[in-house]
């Protein structure tokens, strides 16, 4: 009975705090659509509402009017360029390191983590003036170079970790059946550590559709903007307009959430897997 | 078992194979000659170059010294894949996102040949392996004896003129690994194709071999027929890696040497005359009588006399198993018949055949037999 009710008491305590940890995590995003969908008075209202009184599609509309498909359309193709650009320069690299000995092979594998230790915003100058110097700035190019350096290190580390778990006779048996190197890594290797790619495509995906220092920086007019610099717009010096930038935020949150829920069995294998060695 | 060994032309030729991995030399001039149709089995402990000898045959490591020969073509630097060899590995290394019969049809998509064919192919080795109602299967979805059909099907296909098995049954519990070690001894009987395989278990190597190539540290310590490497050791580690559980060893000094038999004295002072003989020994020389454990009687019977100090009895059912010590405080152990009782502390008295017992110098060598236990 004693055993039985410090159990009891352990289980209320675990889930309350799994309740609380659970609250914490959702109503932020509670808040932010509820209140994309309340009127300005609503919203700036005392005591707050934690439910709208009354619903409105205002907030949308107003971001509909000012041509948000088309930040849109360029957060895909900034993010999807980053995404498909870490993975075709680092994918290479991360299966040499995992397979191959060579001299300053530890170095070079440190060396490429140099990046990371660095917040982006100290190089922020030098990215600016060499985008400058080569006709880059204010391009949708641009940004998305400028993002390889963060994103591509990652690629090649995490992706490293992951080919170390496929064993060489998976290999060796494609070298057997008469594939050639290049044959044998797209052929086998590549279908078999979809599950690392994706997971690494995912991660680059949302750090360059969520990132705004960059963005700002070097995307200069509308034509080029994404998401980030068009959500800024409505954050003033003295005013922020809380009402189309939750309808945005919630807006730019779904692609992303679609990509996570339709590759979601890949990311979780993929991390899980990649962790084994490393 | 093939009864023409003497006959058969070299199918495979090593010549003084040598491979090493930087300044480490791990296989030191290697010479060996297999038929066509010969099951050769590498046996050794971990660790002394069997597979990696298997790897250089298959061309998937780089021979550091000597020549590799195929039907008498020089094959050092022919790529894997042209050898004409298929390779079945400890871990199946099935192809994850292919079903059973895509991995089975790789080798020859990849080779271009037509689709009709690859099927046709596919299914004749489905039916031979009995894994027709797998082949739409993934390998996760497949038990571990039914991936290493698969495995072996994958090899199949290619017709190969060597088969090269690194310790399939490995993987396997114990059970199935009896299973397939008679499937592949069926496969060997219906292609009578060369296979060439290493394990480590000695079991393994005596139920499949036409002849076993015994390994250690990178040389070859005796090559034979299972009986003949049972009952002709060459050496002392031929003797006690071969035959489970593996031979007693008796200190010992020569009595009396002549040109065809050779006297010692067992632990309990009695001496006995062995049919064995070598030229380079002289009375007073240390030797080490060897006897197995099943070639020892329970009883004073005759023969030679040890008694034995049993302190453990492991009872098998159909066996016995006395492990103790003799007069000489050297561990022993003897197989018994499967009623024997033998409690803990009993002295039992052993009677050992002299004609049974080898013989072997200081230096690990065995000593000549005249007559060979083979043509009793």
């Amino acid at each position: 009975m004693r055993g039985g009710k410090r159990s009891g008491a352990v289980t209320f305590f675990c889930y309350a705090a799994l309740t609380l940890i659970a609250i914490a995590v959702v109503f932020p995003i509670y808040w932010l659509i509820t209140t994309s969908l309340k009127t300005y008075p609503e919203i700036y209202q005392w005591p707050l509402t934690y439910w709208p009184n009354t619903f409105t599609a205002e907030h949308y509309g107003k971001i509909g009017d000012m041509d948000f498909l088309h930040y849109f359309t360029n957060s895909i193709i900034i993010s999807g360029g980053t995404m498909l650009l870490s993975l075709a320069i680092g994918l290479l690299p991360a299966w040499a390191f995992s397979r191959y000995r060579f001299r300053g092979k530890i170095p070079l594998l440190l060396s490429v983590l140099v990046f990371q230790m660095f917040p982006m915003a100290v190089f922020l100058v030098p990215v600016f003036k060499l985008l400058n110097a080569t006709g880059l700035l204010n391009t949708r190019t641009g940004l998305i170079l400028a993002y390889l350096p963060f994103t591509t290190p990652l690629t090649i580390v995490f992706l490293r970790s992951f080919f170390v778990t496929i064993p060489k006779e998976l290999e060796e048996a494609a070298i057997l059946d008469g594939c050639s190197v290049t044959q044998m890594f797209f052929r086998v290797i590549f279908p078999v550590t979809l599950p690392g790619i994706a997971a690494v495509g995912i991660y680059t995906f949302l750090f360059s559709w969520s990132e705004l220092l960059y963005a700002m920086s070097i995307l200069v007019d509308k034509e080029v903007q994404n998401i980030p610099t068009f959500l800024s717009l409505f954050v003033g010096q003295y005013q922020t307009r809380w009402g189309p930038l939750f309808a945005g935020s919630f807006v730019s949150m779904l692609p992303p959430l679609v990509i996570f829920l339709l590759l979601q069995r890949y990311f979780i294998a993929g991390l899980t897997a990649g962790s084994v060695k490393g | 078992m093939n009864d023409n060994i003497k006959e058969l032309r070299p199918h495979l030729s090593l010549r003084e194979i040598v491979k090493s991995f930087g300044p480490f030399e791990v296989l030191h001039g290697i010479d060996l000659d297999i038929g066509k149709g010969e099951f050769v089995v590498l046996v050794g402990p971990s660790g002394c170059g069997k597979s990696t000898l298997l790897r250089l045959i298959s061309g998937l490591e780089e021979i550091s010294g000597g020549e590799l020969f195929l039907d008498g073509k020089r094959i050092n630097d022919t790529t894997p894949s042209q050898r004409g060899m298929a390779m079945v590995f400890q871990s199946y290394a099935l192809y994850p996102h292919m079903t059973v019969a895509q991995n089975m049809g790789f080798a020859l998509r990849m080779a271009k040949a037509p689709k009709a064919e690859i099927d046709v192919r596919v299914n004749e080795v489905a039916q031979i392996l009995q894994l027709e109602p797998l082949l739409e299967r993934k390998p996760k979805q497949l038990s571990g004896g039914q991936r290493q059909r698969v495995a072996i099907g994958r090899a199949l296909v290619r017709d190969p003129s060597v088969f090269l098995f690194d310790e399939p049954l490995s993987n396997l519990d114990a059970e199935l690994r009896v299973q397939m070690r008679v499937e592949i001894a069926r496969l060997h009987q219906k292609l009578k194709t060369t296979m060439i395989y290493v394990t480590h278990d000695q079991v393994e190597a005596m139920t499949l071999a036409d002849r076993i190539v015994v390994m250690q540290n990178g040389y070859v310590e005796q090559v034979g027929t299972p009986l003949e490497l049972y009952h002709q050791p060459a050496n002392v580690f031929v003797a006690q890696f071969i035959g489970s559980p593996k031979m007693n060893l008796m200190e010992s000094r020569v009595v009396e040497a002549s040109s065809r038999e050779t006297v010692v004295g067992l632990p309990s002072g009695q001496q006995i005359t062995l049919p064995v003989t070598r030229d380079d020994i002289r009375a007073g020389a240390p030797v080490k009588i060897g006897i197995r454990p099943e070639d020892i009687a329970v009883g004073a019977n005759g023969g030679g006399r040890i008694d034995l100090k049993v302190d453990v009895a492991e009872c098998l059912g159909g066996t016995t198993y006395l492990y103790g010590e003799n007069e000489s405080g050297e561990r022993m152990v003897v197989e018994a018949d499967g009623g024997d009782r033998t409690a803990p502390n009993t002295m039992v008295p052993l009677s050992v055949d002299p004609a049974l017992c080898h013989l072997f110098s200081e230096d690990g060598q065995s000593f000549f037999r005249l007559e060979s236990a083979l043509s009793r």
